[in-house]
């Protein structure tokens, strides 16, 4: 199988608490993967932040879609042909 | 409705016949073409969800990333959003990342589960499989969990 989105070693903190530490993987096309995770009430490693990752902040690390590195140090870049993101009811 | 699955398709091209196009196929392989002239804010909770997803597939994505999408749906509904999914996972051959708390929606879909807990991976594998593993139990699902 071929790997679609890969992240490695991806780190994103709200004030102290660290919702992602240094998070990597990968999800094969045709696959169908669910992240979850306890979203705590304040400082919130949630899941969701990773859902919310391509869509605007960073932190280092990397994320590859097709094998082609994907970047999105600004949230305008995360509006490029290759990422689409819609709100939610 | 119909508007909102066009501005997705739009993404993809800038032809407003072609995107229309596209847009009323979505909606009639999600089921909602009948519903196509309602304004969204009209929409039930479960068809604003379905409408929701129908936005993204018109971008003609390869990944769909679904964030929570299941929030407030009841079990039935919650189980037409897994049929939904399971059918463009499976027909159309997109990939779908869930974050998802719904486990009764997770427990269904998911092929693959990545467990989260304080920014780190403490479990991943099968649903079945990652059920079992201690770490997830202790952080996630907890002792009781019959999953």
């Amino acid at each position: 199988m071929n790997v679609l989105l890969e992240v490695t070693n991806l780190s994103l903190n709200y004030g102290g608490a660290a919702a992602l530490a240094g998070v990597s993987l990968q999800i094969y096309k045709g696959e169908m993967v669910a992240l979850i995770g306890a979203n705590l009430r304040s400082f919130a490693p949630s899941p969701a932040s990773s859902g919310r990752l391509p869509a605007g902040s960073l932190s280092p690390g990397a994320i590859s879609s097709d094998s082609n590195p994907m970047r999105f140090a600004i949230s305008a870049s995360a509006r490029s042909p290759k990422a689409a993101s819609y709100l939610q009811h | 409705m119909l508007d909102n699955v066009i501005v997705g398709a739009l993404h993809r091209t800038a032809n407003v016949a072609m995107a229309r196009s596209h847009a009323e196929e979505i909606l009639a392989k999600l089921g909602l073409a009948w519903k196509r002239d309602l304004p969204a804010a009209a929409l039930t909770l479960p068809d604003q969800k379905r409408l929701e997803v129908a936005r993204a597939l018109a971008t003609k994505p390869k990944l769909l990333l679904l964030d929570e999408a299941m929030a407030g749906l009841r079990p039935t509904e919650c189980d037409e959003m897994v049929a939904v999914l399971r059918e463009i996972n499976q027909r159309d051959g997109i990939t779908i990342l869930l974050i998802e708390h719904v486990m009764r929606a997770v427990m269904a879909l998911a092929e693959k589960l990545i467990v989260l807990h304080h920014g780190g991976i403490v479990g991943q594998g099968t649903p079945g499989d990652v059920a079992r593993q201690p770490a997830v139990v202790a952080s996630y699902l907890g002792e009781s969990s019959e999953l």
